[in-house]
Parts: structure tokens; sequence; C-alpha cells
């Protein structure tokens, strides 16, 4: 200010007006910085404001430059450090919920909660996979339009009336959607395959928040029709046993109970000794019949454990021995008939298999053959490398089997024919024991019969 | 079970033979054949045997007026026991030839079908030959009565009276109070001593069909006349996994 005073002589002449002048380039000076400084921090306000904005539009990742003077600076930094905080707490909740989802979608429950609208708010795959519901399109739909069962419906809407839940088993029948009676319930159904009704446990429960409000249901589902099925079959088997065992029982009792009444009125009635020992025979051939139930169950259950503990000792060696042997077993009962056995073996065939279980599988099945023929007849024993597979096959000239009872020939306890059974000694386990080993040995056996020509049982289990 | 439970049977063979009952029994074990046939003649019976469901009813054709009883093996070959006891309970000609039937036991489902379809007596295997017999006796004495006396509206069980006209019960001799639903299932296992009736029959009878009525409910009358009828009440007997009968 001073060099402009003197630089310009020609404001001597007006020197009166020189306050105001400097008033005035005060001023604007004044006003220049002023202006330069609200510019300033208009920027950094502006930049602020623009961090702040990205960050409440979810851009964690902005950072805000931390320049001008200290308190704009230190705003700044609590931002970034605000921003920073929220960053580290929003990706723990992302965390936990796809864990959440996770733990849910892999479960093999069903999982299922609406809320108190009774419209569905969430479920798990395997709710959508047993209700036959599709997520998208089922989510926030009322359960009445998507959910057919009745009783699926109660177990959810139920806990919102009376506060309690519910547990229970529910079948659910799998019907083929009717078109039109379902009305607007085919929205959101997905297109799952029908597998027959299911057994389901169901539980219930009633969702409430802090202040003890109902807020929904939650129903958690698990699929126990194969354990149902399993449960089935044990039960069949033991009744299947109880009833195989039960008649030689009564046959036995009521033999004994005859004979020593027999014994105890001798004097009013001089005991018979013919119908004595008819009894008594009776007595004998039930109690061996009683004797071979349980020496089959056992060997059942002795393949069952071994099949089950992977304990089976399956080793490499060669077959004809061993055909020999099952042979030369039955050969005296084939000998009694009249029956001759043709072995046709190739030398030097080996496989992989359990010496004393293949054994007992192919005399079953040459017993049976020389059981069911007739006199004078021919046993074929043919063992042989076909492809990738040894088979061992037994045909006879028998009057074969009905196509009927084919696919059930190899089930315990199944008889084609019951009385015919029992007079050559048959347990009706001696097929199924013959299954249970070729599956022991990772291979199967089949039948092929006619009517009138004779039946063909073939084994089949892997080379060495 | 009441079979194993029963008192031993006084030894029946000192009775007078019904040579002239005879009785067709269907059984498809050879062994239990052969014994059933002579424990039943030694007591006197002339015995008809078949091997199959197809066979017995055969039988059942040929024997005609003749037959007196059937002891039916449930399960048969082809035709089974029920099939069997269906036919004949249906044919007007034959419906009223008792059937006891034979079972294994824990098939209490068969013998409350069996039941039913109006066999008149059951046993289960493995059984007591002696205790076959007298149920035998005990289902013919029954039919015989059945068949000979007039229906008299006063029936007796121990020290149980029923008068039906007069809708009157009495315990030695005492009256006691029943409900009408509780009068109608004294009356229908007194009618016939002895003969189990399973829970859907009482139904049936009391009911007369038209009211919903559960097997529960049945219990809870039983349980409610024994107790009106006092120490009496243990003739009204419970046969577990098939319904009720009064001990006769």
């Amino acid at each position: 200010m001073p060099d402009v005073l003197s630089a310009n002589p020609a404001a001597f002449a007006n020197s009166a007006s020189l306050p105001l002048v400097g008033l005035l380039a005060g001023s604007l000076i004044t006003l220049g910085v002023m202006v330069w400084i609200i510019s300033r921090y208009r920027k950094w306000l502006r930049d602020l404001g623009r961090s702040a904005n990205r960050l409440a539009q979810g851009d964690l990742s902005t950072r805000v430059q931390s320049s001008g003077p200290p308190h704009v600076a230190a705003l700044a930094d609590t931002l970034n450090q605000m921003a920073s905080q929220l960053g580290d707490r929003l990706s723990e909740v992302v965390r936990q919920r796809n864990e959440l989802g996770t733990i849910l979608s892999s479960m093999d429950e069903g999982v299922l909660a609406i809320d108190a609208d009774l419209r569905i708010i969430s479920m798990n795959r395997a709710a959508a996979v047993l209700l036959r519901l599709d997520p998208a399109k089922a989510i926030d739909q009322p359960i009445d339009r998507v959910l057919c069962d009745p009783v699926i419906r109660d177990y959810l809407s139920r806990p919102l009336e009376t506060g309690q839940g519910m547990q229970g088993e529910v079948t659910l029948v799998r019907e083929p959607q009717e078109d039109g009676a379902a009305g607007p319930e085919a929205q959101g159904v997905a297109s799952q395959p029908a597998a027959g009704p299911r057994i389901i446990e169901a539980q219930s429960a009633l969702l409430r928040d802090a202040a003890g409000d109902r807020l929904g249901t939650v129903l958690v589902l698990h699929d126990v029709s194969q354990l149902r099925r399993l449960e089935s079959i044990r039960q069949d088997f033991v009744a299947n046993v109880s009833h195989e065992l039960r008649t030689p029982i009564s046959a036995v009792k009521a033999a004994s109970e005859t004979l020593l009444d027999e014994l105890e009125f001798a004097d009013e009635r001089p005991p018979d000794l013919e119908t004595q020992k008819n009894f008594l025979g009776i007595i004998n051939r039930q109690a061996e019949r009683l004797q071979s139930i349980v020496e089959d169950l056992l060997s059942l259950a002795r393949i069952e454990q071994g099949k089950r503990e992977d304990s089976l000792v399956l080793s490499d060696a060669p077959l004809s021995p061993m055909v020999a042997a099952a042979v030369e077993t039955v050969q005296a009962k084939a000998d009694a008939k009249g029956i001759s056995i043709r072995t046709r073996c190739e030398t030097g065939l080996m496989a992989l298999f359990n010496r004393m279980l293949l054994e007992q599988a192919l005399i079953n099945l040459i017993d049976n053959a020389v059981k069911y023929s007739p006199e004078h007849t021919q046993v074929d024993v043919r063992v042989w490398r076909e492809g990738g597979e040894v088979k061992l096959q037994v045909a006879d000239q028998g009057r074969g089997i009905e196509p009927a009872h084919l696919p059930r020939l190899f089930e315990r306890f199944y008889r084609t024919d019951k009385a015919r059974s029992r007079a050559v000694g048959g347990t009706g386990l001696g097929l199924s024991i013959v299954k249970h080993i070729a599956e022991a040995h990772g291979g199967r056996v089949h039948v092929e019969s006619q009517l009138g020509q004779g039946s063909r049982f073939t084994l089949v289990i892997q080379p060495a | 079970m009441s079979t194993v439970s029963r008192p031993r049977s006084q030894p029946t063979m000192t009775k007078t033979p019904p040579s002239e009952t005879t009785i067709l029994l269907v059984e498809d074990e050879q062994d239990l054949l052969e014994l059933l046939r002579y424990n039943l003649v030694r007591e006197g019976y002339q015995v008809e045997t078949a091997g199959t469901g197809e066979d017995g009813l055969k039988r059942v054709r040929q024997m005609g007026r003749d037959l007196d009883l059937v002891l039916l093996d449930l399960m048969l070959p082809g035709i089974d026991g029920l099939e069997v006891c269906r036919t004949l309970k249906g044919r007007e000609t034959t419906a009223s030839v008792p059937v006891v039937m034979l079972t294994a036991k824990g098939e209490e489902a068969d013998i409350v079908r069996g039941l039913e379809l109006g066999a008149d007596d059951y046993i289960t295997k493995p059984f007591s030959p002696r205790v076959l017999m007298a149920r035998i006796g005990a289902v013919l004495r029954r039919a015989e009565k059945d068949g000979r006396s007039q229906p008299s509206s006063v029936v007796e069980a121990g020290p149980i009276a029923i008068d039906q006209d007069r809708h009157e019960v009495t315990v030695s001799g005492e009256p006691t109070v029943l409900t009408a639903t509780e009068f109608k299932l004294l009356a229908l296992l007194m009618s016939r001593a002895g003969r189990v009736y399973t829970r859907q029959q009482i139904i049936e009878s009391i009911h007369e069909g038209y009211a919903a009525v559960t097997d529960r409910s049945v219990d809870v009358q039983v349980v409610s006349l024994r107790r009106k009828l006092g120490d009496a009440g243990r003739l009204i007997e419970t046969v577990r996994g098939v319904g009720y009968r009064l001990r006769d």
C-alpha cells in the first residue's frame, strides 16, 4: 500500500479522498480473501458431502482426503473412521447372513417361516422340495395360496392363535395338481417330480419379539419316509421269522402234548405204538426244520454283517476246486434221485471270491436244482468267463417257475409252493442267501425259467 | 393270552363221544393236520379234512347239512382262511355253521376281521390240543343251545341276570341301574357267553351304526359297566388286541 502512494503522484492531488480509497481497497482485498476462504471451505465441504453421500449409498471404500484446516481434517478423519467401521460391521453382517443361509440350505430338514399375516417370509431348499414350492414365487405369498396341504397350513397358523407350537407326523400325499380346482394355488408351485407319499416329522414354534408379541411361526420338516420304510421292512421280517418259527413249534407242542395225553390215559386206552412213532417222527422232523431255519438266519446275518463291516475276505483263487467241492456235497442226494450232475468249468479260471461263501451259494443252487427236478434228469453246472465277468450257472430240467414268482424269488421266506418247499425241507431262505453272497462279492444273481422246461440260475462275480 | 391262562379242562376223553358231530378241518400243514385229526377223532368227532381253501369250500358243499363245525387255519395258500370264512358266512345254507379259526399270535388284525366276518371263536398257534378241544366243545354247545331254545327274555350268566323285555338287570338278585348303552352292551355280551366281540361289532350292535362312536368310547362303556356290576364285573374279560367277551 505505501508503494501505491509513492508511485502515483496524481493521488496527492486528491489527497482528501485517500482514506476512502484505502478503505475501499482494503474492503475489496478482504472480500477477495473471504471469497477465496469461503470457496476453499465450500470445496472441502463439497468433498465431505460427496463422500458422505457415497457412504450413504453403500460405497464403503470411499475415503475423504484429510486436507484443510485442522478442524476440517478432523471431521474428514472421523468420517473415514466411521466408513471403515461401517464397512467392517456390514461385512460381518453379510458373512453371518451367508453363513446362516449356507447352514439352512445345506440342512436336510426343511425350514419355513411365516409372518403374523400368514405370509411366507423365508424357506430353505429342503422345505421348497418337500412342499413343492418355488421359493422365488412363494416368498411373500399368503400360505393359503401356495400351500395345498391343510395339515401343514395348520402347523403354521395354529401357533399364532394358541401360542403353542405343534409337533407330530404328517403324511404328504403327492397328488398331481388339478387344474382349475387349485385356482390361484398354481402360482408358486414348483414342478417337483412326485415321489409318492412322504412321511414327515413336523414341528412348528411361535416366533416372538423381545416384547413378547407374536411375529410369526417357524416350521421344521424332517422327512422320515426312508426311516419308516426300513422300519416296516424290519417289522415284516420279524413277523415272517416268527411265523416261520411258530409253525414247527405248533407241531412240536401239539405232538408232544398229544403223546403225554396218550400216556396219561394209558389205563383207559392202550397206547398205539404206531401212533406214538408217528408223532415222535413229527417232533423230530419239525425240530430239524427249526434248526435249518435258525442256521440259515444266522448265515444271512453273518453275510450281512460282513458286507456292512467290509470284513469279508476275498482272494484270487482258481474256481474249479471250489466248484468240484460244491458238486461233491450234493452228489449223494442227486444219486438217490438218479440225477446226473454235469460240470463244465474252464480250467485255470481265476476269480476274486470268498471260498466258503461262494461254495455255499453254489451248493444252495445245485441243491435246489436237485430238489425240484424229477428223477433221472440232468443238472448242468457251468462256469465260464464272459466279457469282464465270471459266470457260474446251474440249469435244471425241472418243471420251471411261473413268471409271476420270478421277481420275488430271492426275497426271504418267499415260496412259490409252500407245501412242496416244506416237503423237500426248504426254509425259504436258500435263494435269499445266494443273493446276499452274490452282493457281498460285488456281483449279482439272476434267474431265467420256462414252465415245463426248467430253470437257469446265474451267479455273476468279478474275475481275478 | 386267554388261551394260556384258561384252566385245563377236565379230561375230555371220558365224555360221551359226540359221534354224530362232524367237523371239517382245513389246514395246509400236513403234520398239524394229522395231529388235529387224531385229537378230534379221539374226542369222538367225525373228521373231514382239506389242505387248501378251495378244497375246503368244495368239501363244505359236498357235506351239506352234515357239517357241524369248521376248524379253519387262516394262513392257507390260494384262497385264504378269511376268504373261506366270508364265503361260508355269506351263504344262507352255511351261515349258521360255527367257524373256529386257527391263527398265529400277533395276527390280531386277522382275528378281528375273522370275528367280524362271523367266525365264532379263534385259537392262536402254538396251541394246546386240550384247550382247542375244550373251545370246540364250547362252541358246539352254544350252537346247539341257540338252535334248540326258544329265545327267552331272561338270560343268566353267573350272578348276573338280564331281562330284555322288562329292561332289568340284577346282580345276585339285587337290581342294578344301567344306562341304555350299558344295557345293550351287556345284553350283547350275555347273548353268547364265551364269544369274543370286537369293538366294531359292539359299536354296530349298540349304536345301530348311526352315531359316531370310537373304539375308545366302547372301552369307556365297558369300564363303567364293570364298575356298576361290582364283583360280577370281572366276568367281562378284555381280549387284548381283539375285543371283549363274557366269561362262560
